[in-house]
């Protein structure tokens, strides 16, 4: 990953992580800023609830009163205290008390609470009042209750009774639609009074209770309070109790739209903010990265260059800044190792002419020797006389011709290292490429009781060579084989096959070389022979490299010597003819 | 002296105007209204209309009426009845039966014989004192005087019968001066009596009776009995008019009708509900008294641990107004069978057969209520069982 993609990801980051952090904390405290205003709202709610069930109750309380005191009931209470009173003929008298009052539901009952007239149930007559809680209350004082209605459902009301003599007059309104309304909900408030399973109702009339809200009903009637969000309304929802008896659940409900509104344009907002502050932040670090990695882009391409061998590489940075500098110093560093090298290079070439001396001396001065000798021999042999100078002219010729010929194969051999040709490539088989190489030494491996072992892990594997060179290369491996086993031994050709190239072992059982002999191994006129050139290894690696192929060499004193060229089965097709 | 015999001048005219109101006039159209619905020959009026060969007086015995007599034949096994002869037919044709229709086989007891006649079995004839003019079926019967009546000519020219009103339609009707005689709700006697209308109240002539349906079970139905709280009902809902009974004849026809239970029991009626039971029961909205004694037995069979539903239809059990057509025990009982379409009773004493129709419990009788007439002052001589060839108008001044 480049550092500008890391630049732009890391800004990108660093945006939206700032923008998410801060929407997050504007969103908690606008949400909090709501919960709170709607606490407030539900708790004002309540409160009015409570208080208009006061209100209502008072009114219910006084409605009963007059109920109470109306001739009516006078009338029946004289008929309680007849010795045989017949109620047969108030069944229906309720209902006009009722209506008189205003009352919803009105009974009137003996002192056992039976009923001897219902306004809202008159054929409930010999039965029990069963309003609950009522006989806990006093008069005057409002109760909540549950009304059993004759279609099997109930009702909540509010109810109040009064004793009238020997009997008790039980009125109630019912807590309803009506009721309700008159709670006065602000807007974005809704309230609902769940009765039963069957009953719930709010200022607009019956409401049909989802599973959701069977749940906070149920749930809240066991707990004091409950709240819960119910789709894009949070309801708080209280049981209504009296003297330990749930009648109800009155669910307050505030609307979330306002605060769901405000939350989307937040998180519309940051989302924006986000994706434009990510936007400047990829222009930014675009300009940034543009500033800061081109310069370090053109160091790179300069040490690409560098260690692509153009030591004289350049970076073009404009100074000013710590980039300048790096720059600079880059190009300082390029322009001492350019010098270095040309140093180096010219060290180099001193060594190398001065070892080409030194070879040149030491191969040129063995011949010379016998050469000095032979002459001297036949200056002796000449002074000695005819028969003896013939004698040892011959002799001496001959030996003067064979170093002559030494002279011509020394000198030759540094001609050829000399004119080492560029490698003519074709498809050539490596297994017959060793084999030819090893024909043509088979001799001398035999004299030297050497042994070859071949394993080839691919006889058909080919690559493109040059035959001639190719051989040539393993031809001289076999013969610094022949020389470093002097006393027999074996010799090892091993190839095989990787991805893209050919590896070729060439392991001889010989007495191995040391860490500075094989650090050395492939310097040009370097030897540990008596009678080498030392152009044999160089000559190797000439031909492998011109191949675009490496070698090395593994060895330790007393343990052999291997070496190791691998090849490209492929040369680049410009390379090839 | 001179004012003494003014007052006597004033005395004896008042008497000779009193005299002359009392006395029968004919003419004039009258006009009633019922809640009886279907064929005017189904009807409380059907014998105005049409006549049987015997019909029960008041005491329930079966009198001659078309067959003047009747002898026994015992060479033949029959009992021939003598036709009337002076019987005419609404084309003004003399009434002439063949013998074969005077003519019944003696395989039966006499008294059967006479009340299956009565009932019209083997003869109806259109010859009562009233003739169907106009009849518009379930809402109107217009009826014209018969002139040649064998009985005599009836007091009124017309009669004009609207059916299928309901009690309070029929009081609106007759307050508003539309009706002369109206059918009331004996909840309605008080405040009637109060408003000093006419009325007229009968013996007991009107079952009121839980009916259920066959596939309800005959515990459910027992429990359902027990529970009803008869007494209660009578006393307050009904204002102690009628009579509360297991019967379902009342006590004055049949004699017997105490021996039919009315026990309240609702731990019994408890014990023999099934549990889990429920009942679906039908509830009138024509009838407001119907209704409210349905909403009260609802509690009181819900009391009972059944589950009482009320429908206007599909229902399990209905309560319903069964009209005693006749003061003979055994013809009234054929005529409920009939009119709840089971099975006639086997021919046999009264409280036989009456124990035969209640044994499945599939009618459980509740109460016995008077008819309830409310008559115009000017409507004279209305009687219930209603006998319209004897009404008359007073002249209104």
């Amino acid at each position: 990953m480049t550092f500008r993609t890391k630049l732009l990801i890391v800004s990108s980051l660093t945006v939206a992580g700032a923008v998410t952090i801060v929407t997050g904390g504007v969103l908690v405290a606008a949400r909090q800023v709501f919960e709170r205003v709607d606490a407030e709202r539900q708790e004002a709610l309540l409160e009015q609830f409570k208080r208009e069930i006061k209100t209502q109750g008072a009114a219910v309380s006084a409605a009963v009163v007059r109920a109470a005191s109306s001739t009516l009931l006078t009338r029946m209470a004289a008929e309680a205290n007849q010795p045989e009173p017949d109620f047969a003929s108030f069944y229906t008298d309720a209902q006009v008390l009722a209506e008189n009052t205003g009352l919803e539901f009105l009974d009137i009952t003996r002192k056992d609470l039976m009923v001897l007239s219902s306004a809202h149930w008159p054929v409930r007559f010999g039965y029990k009042n069963d309003w609950r809680s009522c006989i806990e209350c006093k008069p005057n004082q409002a109760f909540l209750t549950k009304i059993p209605l004759p279609d099997g459902t109930t009702a909540m009301a509010l109810a109040a009774f009064q004793r009238q003599g020997d009997l008790i007059l039980l009125g109630a309104k019912r807590l309803d639609a009506a009721f309700m309304k008159a709670l006065g909900e602000a807007p974005g408030v809704r309230t609902l009074l769940w009765v039963g399973p069957q009953e719930c109702f709010s200022a607009g009339g019956p409401v049909a209770l989802s599973a959701e809200f069977q749940n906070l009903v149920v749930e809240a009637l066991r707990k004091p309070v409950v709240s819960r969000r119910i789709g894009n309304e949070a309801y708080l929802a209280v049981p209504l109790q009296q003297n330990g008896a749930v009648f109800g659940v009155l669910l307050v409900g505030t609307s979330l739209q306002q605060q769901i509104t405000l939350e989307r344009s937040i998180l519309k907002i940051g989302f924006w903010v986000a994706a434009g502050g990510i936007l400047l932040g990829v222009l930014l670090g675009w300009w940034a990265t543009e500033r800061v990695t081109r310069p370090v882009n053109e160091l790179a391409r300069g040490a690409r260059d560098v260690a692509a061998g153009n030591w004289s590489a350049k970076v073009n940075v404009p100074a000013g800044d710590e980039m300048g500098e790096l720059a600079d110093a880059f190009n300082r560093m390029t322009a001492e190792l350019v010098e270095r090298q040309n140093r180096a290079l010219q060290a180099e070439r001193v060594a190398a002419w001065r070892e080409l001396a030194r070879r040149l001396a030491h191969e040129l001065k063995n011949p010379l020797f016998p050469l000095q000798i032979t002459i001297e021999n036949m200056q002796r042999a000449r002074a000695a006389g005819a028969q003896e100078f013939d004698e040892t002219f011959q002799e001496g010729a001959r030996t003067l011709l064979d170093e002559v010929r030494n002279f011509k194969t020394i000198i030759g051999r540094f001609s050829d290292f000399s004119r080492m040709p560029p490698p003519q490539f074709e498809r050539v088989n490596i297994g017959d490429a060793i084999s030819d190489a090893v024909r043509l030494y088979e001799a001398q491996l035999s004299l030297n009781d050497i042994r070859v072992h071949a394993q080839v892990s691919c006889a058909a594997l080919t690559i493109d060579a040059d035959p001639d060179q190719l051989r040539r290369a393993l031809g001289n491996l076999i013969l610094n084989a022949i020389d470093a086993m002097p006393n027999g031994g074996s010799l090892t050709f091993s190839v095989v096959g990787l991805e893209h190239a050919v590896r070729i072992a060439v392991t001889d059982t010989g007495q191995g070389l040391t860490e500075e002999e094989g650090s050395r191994l492939f310097t040009p006129y370097y030897t540990t022979k008596q009678h080498g050139t030392g152009l044999g290894l160089a000559i190797v690696q000439g031909v492998v490299s011109d191949h675009q192929g490496t070698i090395i060499v593994e060895s330790g004193t007393g343990r052999g010597a291997t070496f190791i060229i691998e090849l490209p089965i492929t040369q680049r097709a410009a390379e090839r003819p | 002296m001179r004012y003494r015999l003014i007052a006597v001048a004033a005395s004896c005219l008042s008497a000779v105007l009193t005299a002359g109101v009392l006395r029968p006039r004919y003419g004039g159209m009258l006009r009633v209204e019922t809640s009886a619905t279907g064929e005017i020959g189904a009807t409380r009026f059907a014998g105005q209309i049409y006549e049987t060969l015997v019909r029960c007086d008041s005491h329930g015995e079966m009198k001659p009426w078309l067959a003047t007599g009747w002898i026994h034949n015992a060479s033949v096994g029959k009992w021939i009845f003598s036709a009337r002869k002076n019987v005419v037919l609404p084309h003004e044709t003399l009434w002439n039966p063949g013998e074969d229709t005077l003519t019944v086989p003696d395989t039966k007891p006499l008294d059967q014989i006479l009340v299956e006649a009565g009932l019209g079995d083997k003869v109806v004839v259109e010859s009562g004192p009233f003739r169907i003019l106009n009849q518009h079926v379930g809402e109107s019967v217009q009826l014209g005087a018969n002139e040649s009546y064998w009985g005599g000519r009836p007091f009124l020219d017309f009669v004009e019968i609207h059916m299928g009103r309901t009690r309070r339609d029929q009081l609106l009707d007759f307050e508003l001066g539309k009706a002369d005689v109206v059918e009331a709700e004996i909840t309605d006697i008080k405040a009637l009596k109060q408003a000093n209308v006419v009325l007229q109240v009968s013996k007991p002539l009107e079952t009121v009776a839980l009916v259920f349906e066959k596939q309800t079970s005959s515990l459910t139905r027992q429990a359902v009995a027990l529970s009803v709280d008869r007494l209660a009902m009578q006393r307050v809902m009904l204002d102690k008019q009628g009579e509360v009974s297991g019967a379902l004849l009342p006590q004055w026809i049949s004699g017997y009708a105490f021996l039919f239970s009315t026990a309240h029991d609702v731990s019994r009626a408890k014990a023999l509900a099934p549990a889990g039971s429920t009942l679906l029961l039908c509830e009138d909205d024509r009838d407001k008294v119907l209704r409210s004694l349905v909403d009260r037995i609802a509690v009181d069979v819900s009391q009972a641990g059944i589950n009482v539903r009320l429908a206007t239809s599909g229902c399990e059990a209905r309560l319903i107004r069964l009209p005693i057509s006749s003061v003979n025990p055994q013809q009234a009982l054929l005529a409920l069978a009939s009119k709840l379409q089971i099975a006639a009773p086997e021919w046999a004493s009264p409280y036989a057969m009456e124990s035969d129709l209640l044994r499945d419990g599939r009618v459980v009788p509740l109460f016995h209520l008077p008819i309830v007439y409310a008559l115009k002052p000017n409507v004279r001589n209305w009687s219930v069982p209603c006998n319209l060839a004897d009404v008359w108008l007073e002249e209104t001044r």
